[in-house]
């Protein structure tokens, strides 16, 4: 079934809607949440709190790519119940998050205030300025938090190559965070 | 929490935020990866059976060919080396060097000095049709130690293989594709 098919069916109200969800892409949904949670219970539960929440979004989001529209609920579902149920514990999202956290200055300060909705525009035309196999790498790891090995799986890069795009990746972002101010 | 783990924190969420168009663009590349290598596998049998013809168009434009050395028409082919990853060149000739998409090595072909000063001014000069992606770099080595890729600014960072992120992204002219489509099909590896 089509994505503009399926977004019609949560707009009416039809169950089916999650049902045809499901079948088009609750595979790759509980393999995004096994990235961050560390049981396959966990990750079906996250998936089905993703159903949940855009039932009830969808009778006002009307997404293009509804793929990537529950993959975005699916992953922060996943990030939340992580950083609930293993807070003193390190995994997958933790070393990526880290891997952030060390281009942000050791002294770094800020108010209780983060403007998220700046941060996330200045990703987003970040991103869109990227040589687009960079991109595609980033996404992968900070995004979909998937392992350096993953990645190299699926880009027939080295180990060393992908750490190499990423870690200049980073430091592009860094430029960018402190020219804007964030940093 | 402090200041930094906070704003770490936000960024990763941030992250979360994105684009859906980056979000199905990473999560497809896998699936693309398929079709791109049935498109390189045609495109390099397409290649192989114009080798003929392809090996006089550098004579046609004017640039001799790029397998003889130093100006003489000896034509005699020089073979494809590979360079790791990471490795340099050892010597102070010139040489076009080139690495397709999922490779880790190089490859690359000597040239003279002269020859590869034409090259890169055919490149520039040259208009070339933008292509949405490319499958393979490209650099051109002067003897002074100097890279150039043919259609991207010189910049002081050029000075090692080991090459990433040039934005935008390299565009091949058709007769730098045809020189390397030519030489991988003269010698295959």
């Amino acid at each position: 079934m089509k994505d503009s098919e399926i977004v019609d069916l949560y707009w009416k109200r039809d169950e089916n809607a999650i049902r045809e969800s499901d079948v088009k892409y609750g595979k790759m949904l509980r393999s995004v949440s096994n990235n961050f949670v560390s049981t396959e219970q966990d990750a079906e539960e996250c998936v089905n709190d993703t159903y949940f929440k855009a039932w009830n979004q969808m009778p006002t989001d009307r997404p293009d790519k509804l793929g990537a529209y529950l993959t975005k609920i699916v992953r922060a579902v996943s990030v939340d119940r992580y950083r609930a149920e293993t807070a003193d514990r390190r995994g997958g999202p933790a070393i990526a998050s880290e891997e952030l956290s060390d281009m942000i200055p050791s002294d770094f300060s800020i108010d209780d205030h983060i403007d998220s909705q700046l941060l996330k525009e200045t990703l987003n035309a970040f991103l869109s300025g990227l040589p687009k196999f960079s991109r595609i790498v980033f996404v992968k790891r900070y995004f979909y938090c998937e392992s350096i090995m993953q990645i190299c799986a699926d880009t027939e890069l080295t180990s060393s190559q992908v750490k190499t795009s990423l870690f200049r990746t980073r430091e592009k972002l860094y430029e960018i965070l402190k020219k804007e101010g964030l940093i | 929490m402090n200041g930094r783990d906070k704003m770490a924190q936000a960024l990763f969420d941030a992250v979360g935020m994105i684009d859906e168009e980056y979000i199905k663009e990473a999560a497809d590349y896998k699936k693309n990866k398929k079709r791109k290598r049935l498109l390189r596998t045609v495109s390099l049998i397409a290649a192989s059976l114009v080798v003929v013809t392809a090996i006089f168009i550098p004579l046609l434009i004017g640039l001799g060919s790029v397998f003889d050395r130093g100006g003489n028409a000896s034509g005699s082919k020089m073979s494809v080396k590979t360079l790791k990853s990471g490795e340099k060149l050892a010597y102070d000739a010139a040489a076009l060097i080139w690495q397709r998409e999922g490779q880790t090595d190089y490859s690359y072909v000597d040239l003279s000095e002269a020859k590869a000063e034409k090259m890169i001014e055919y490149a520039t000069k040259t208009p070339v049709a933008a292509k949405t992606e490319t499958e393979i770099r490209v650099w051109i080595k002067l003897g002074s130690g100097e890279y150039v890729s043919p259609q991207l600014k010189q910049s002081v960072g050029n000075t090692g293989l080991d090459l990433f992120d040039f934005s935008p992204e390299l565009e091949l002219s058709d007769t730098i594709a045809d020189i390397i489509n030519n030489s991988e099909s003269g010698n295959p590896k």
